[in-house]
């Protein structure tokens, strides 16, 4: 028995560590950002701050607010337009195969591979034939096509579960193609949409290749005008880290709410493609 | 019933937007970006043929070939790093407690976070003056250690490549976590009764049960390390003097800081390509230990 106890003093250390690990970054953060500028010193690093200071936060936000709204107006159109083609495409992958069907699919997983700087050119000089270049819906439009096959596969693995013999038994009935998808398929969706929604609100939030490279000035979304605050000369780590966390603040409030969709997402798109 | 040609009219109806935009947005672009790196082009106006020239000047390039090693360290450090911490971690937390799932949040928050906060958190923790590490290594004595971490290009790019770890362990938890959960009870029971238990149990069940995600896991770590781009930018923007460019960084610089957008067309090209001959030999690697 005494070397499963060493084995458990081991493996419980070990857990502690990798939490500390993960969880000192944040630490750092929140504290800095409440300090003002000259309590940001080696010395003072990891103490709390001696009063709590919001002016970096003031700072900050007066700075992200504008691009804070252009995130907003770029993920709730993107999210939705994408869920709902990716329902669509799944229906129709899962549910209505035909020859071509799998081949289709493939193709579509593929792009998940694509390393998405290879085909940035081509997309910007497309945006800006058609004078999307530069604004919040060339965004939208980049953002739904690139997560097509991420919400494709999510809901195609979702609507596996759905028996055939319900949708069997729907066309028997007289059922027509739409109308199984908005009276079977779609109310019996819902917690798919929201295992989507947080998965493509995340990810279309945090982007930033995109973003950087679409949009500029006026346009761009919030982790762009974050990247920027740290172009000034003299580096303000307490505005910087105030900023990092009014950014981060949407899809922390996402995830400490509803973290379950979120893993369950992840696990759609990744292990049983 | 529908006639079977109107529904098939349907289902194309469907599926024709989303395959639109997808062929035309994701696989033309590959075959455009190639024929643009035929030309030297500034972005906007007349656009000149030169042939091979971009081609062979990437090719030529030893700055390209740095950021193509560069990418190959986040590989490595990726598939070393991650997958295996993210196993072990797996292993030991198959319960579901309180403590566990407090561990693995923590483990997941860095997925939930931007990676450009990611990449300022870690230039924070980097700092030479104000930094986190060198802040810790003083204070043990060790100040010959310390250094500026992400402006010596003798470790800079292991530097840069921490927070990409860092960053993309949680996922590969959680999918470890479910393969481990997937594996039927009977199976366990099974060598239970056979008397394997431990390590045993470990080396003979769980990894042969697991050995399909592990390949998938190490495919998805590959493929995320060649995109790997928003916490190098961030962090160091592929410098100083080019040392830590990787190739999403030397072709962001090369297209839209000197707007050379032939040449990044090439590079584009250049990354495809050895994106899917890595992304290959993988796969013929790992199949061969099956």
């Amino acid at each position: 028995m005494a070397k499963n106890t060493v084995f458990k003093v081991l493996k419980y250390t070990f857990l502690i560590m990798m939490a500390f690990l993960f969880l000192t970054p944040v630490y750092v953060i929140i504290v800095t950002s409440l300090k003002p500028l000259d309590e940001v010193s080696l010395a003072e690093m990891w103490t709390l701050p001696s009063t709590i200071d919001f002016t970096s936060y003031t700072q900050a936000f007066t700075e992200l607010a504008p691009n804070f709204m252009n995130s907003i107006y770029l993920v709730i159109p993107a999210t939705l337009i994408s869920a709902l083609l990716g329902a669509m495409n799944g229906y129709v992958l899962s549910k209505w195969r035909f020859k071509g069907s799998e081949i289709i699919f493939t193709v579509m997983l593929f792009g998940m591979f694509i390393p998405y700087q290879s085909i940035l050119i081509p997309l910007i000089q497309f945006l800006r034939t058609i004078g999307l270049y530069n604004s919040i819906t060339g965004l939208i439009f980049t953002h739904v096509v690139y997560g097509l096959p991420i919400t494709t596969l999510m809901f195609r693995n979702f609507y596996a579960n759905i028996p055939d013999s319900m949708i069997e038994s729907a066309k028997i009935d007289g059922a027509s193609f739409l109308s199984i998808f908005r009276r079977i398929i779609i109310p019996l969706s819902i917690s798919g949409f929201v295992v989507v929604a947080i998965w493509q609100f995340t990810n279309i939030w945090n982007e930033f290749l995109f973003a950087v490279t679409i949009t500029n000035s006026g346009s761009q979304p919030v982790m762009v005008a974050l990247q920027n605050l740290s172009g000034s000369q003299i580096v303000q780590w307490n505005v910087q880290m105030a900023g990092a966390l009014i950014a981060a603040m949407p899809t922390l409030l996402v995830y400490i709410i509803l973290g379950k969709y979120f893993v369950r997402g992840l696990l759609a798109g990744s292990v049983k493609g | 019933m529908q006639s079977s040609s109107k529904l098939r009219g349907l289902l194309v109806i469907t599926l024709l937007p989303a395959l639109l935009l997808y062929s035309f947005f994701v696989i033309i672009p590959i075959f455009w970006s190639s024929y643009y790196g035929f030309f030297e082009w500034s972005g906007l106006g007349d656009a000149t043929f030169i042939g091979f020239q971009n081609y062979l000047e990437v090719v030529q390039s030893p700055i390209f070939w740095r950021s193509f090693k560069n990418n190959l360290i986040i590989v490595g450090a990726s598939v070393l790093g991650q997958v295996p911490i993210a196993l072990g971690l797996a292993l030991l937390l198959r319960k579901s407690n309180m403590f566990q799932r407090f561990v693995r949040s923590a483990v997941f928050l860095p997925m939930v976070i931007s990676t450009v906060v990611v990449g300022l958190i870690w230039g924070y923790i980097f700092d030479p003056e104000l930094g986190v590490i060198n802040a810790v290594l003083r204070s043990v004595g060790l100040e010959s250690w310390t250094r500026a971490w992400l402006a010596d290009p003798e470790v800079n790019m292991y530097a840069v490549a921490v927070p990409i770890i860092w960053n993309y362990i949680g996922p590969y938890l959680i999918i470890f976590i479910a393969a481990i959960q997937n594996i039927p009870g009977e199976i366990e029971e099974a060598a239970l009764l056979d008397g394997a238990t431990g390590w045993r149990k470990l080396v003979y069940i769980i990894l042969p049960n697991m050995w399909g995600t592990i390949k998938v896991v190490i495919i998805l770590c590959i493929s995320g390390s060649l995109k790997a781009f928003d916490q190098v930018f961030v962090m160091t923007g592929g410098g100083p003097a080019q040392s830590t460019e990787i190739l999403a960084t030397y072709m962001y610089n090369n297209t839209f800081l000197v707007y050379r957008y032939g040449f990044g067309s090439a590079i584009s090209t250049m990354i495809i390509i050895l994106s899917l001959i890595l992304i290959l030999i993988s796969q013929v690697l790992m199949r061969r230990k099956d």
